[in-house]
């Protein structure tokens, strides 16, 4: 239904260490979560993706030099998911990057890059993501539309 | 990190035994394939069949392994699983490295042919 569009239907929250490992157990659950909620395997592996992009960002930027803990809170609406990440960590100096770095097949192998890839993949996946500081607190938002194919509420 | 190897004339194969490539593993993979490939001269072979995740810091780890074999060696990519196909076309990562679709048509490429 149209004017149903944007509904929330469920949400939940959870938090680790900021540390890879607890990361990847938090990534576990959040995947359980979105199969109970009948997300399909694609949206659901797509938000784990980009969940992770975001997640390690924090671990190895935010907190590089202090311990910290990450909170995630998922939004499940009619039509799309949200992800709102949580940390107080230092802040992202620029916010996400503006635009994709070069990338070109043919450059030499040495030259070839072996990071940066992150936010890419958070724009070519999400039909929003965005990064806000307020206060010592440092916020990443991602959407992902899940398609028409894809309504839980049905 | 577990890495199974199995040697052919002129084809390494190392299957690659865990279910991610991801931060929390992608040194170890890193290093595990450094020791692997010292060993050895010629090309490889990697089998991502049993890989059903891969952030950007296992492809940084896939592309590090490139660059370590070296011009004269090649790298080639086998059974990958929609996700990590979707990883490496949305990066473009995909045309660094000849993928195949199983490590049988594979070894064919490379004139091997494989074990009964």
């Amino acid at each position: 239904m149209v004017e149903d569009q944007g509904r929330l239907i469920e949400n939940n929250v959870w938090t680790c260490q900021g540390h890879a490992e607890h990361v990847r157990a938090l990534l576990s659950d959040v995947t359980l979560w979105m199969a109970g909620q009948g997300i399909d395997v694609e949206n659901s592996q797509s938000m784990e993706l980009v969940l992770a992009e975001v997640l390690n960002n924090i671990v190895e930027h935010a907190y590089s030099d202090t311990d910290g803990d990450i909170t995630v809170s998922l939004s499940l609406h009619n039509g799309f998911l949200q992800a709102d990440c949580l940390d107080h960590g230092k802040a992202m100096p620029h916010g996400p990057p503006s635009s994709a770095k070069g990338f070109d097949p043919n450059m030499a192998l040495n030259d070839l890059p072996e990071g940066g890839f992150g936010w890419g993949l958070i724009r070519s996946l999400c039909s929003g993501a965005s990064y806000q500081r307020i206060g010592t607190q440092n916020r990443t938002t991602l959407i992902l539309d899940l398609g028409p194919r894809n309504n839980p509420a049905e | 990190m577990k890495l199974d190897v199995q040697a052919y004339a002129g084809l390494l194969v190392i299957t690659v035994d865990e279910d991610r490539i991801d931060a929390s593993v992608a040194l170890a993979f890193k290093e595990g394939f450094r020791s692997l490939v010292s060993e050895n001269t010629g090309d490889v072979l990697l089998d991502l069949g049993k890989v059903d995740f891969l952030d950007s810091s296992g492809l940084g780890a896939l592309v590090a392994a490139r660059k370590l074999m070296g011009t004269d060696r090649a790298l080639d990519l086998a059974q990958l699983r929609p996700i990590v196909a979707k990883v490496m076309r949305l990066t473009h990562m995909d045309s660094v490295f000849t993928i195949h679709s199983t490590c049988d048509t594979a070894l064919a490429a490379h004139g091997v042919t494989s074990a009964g």
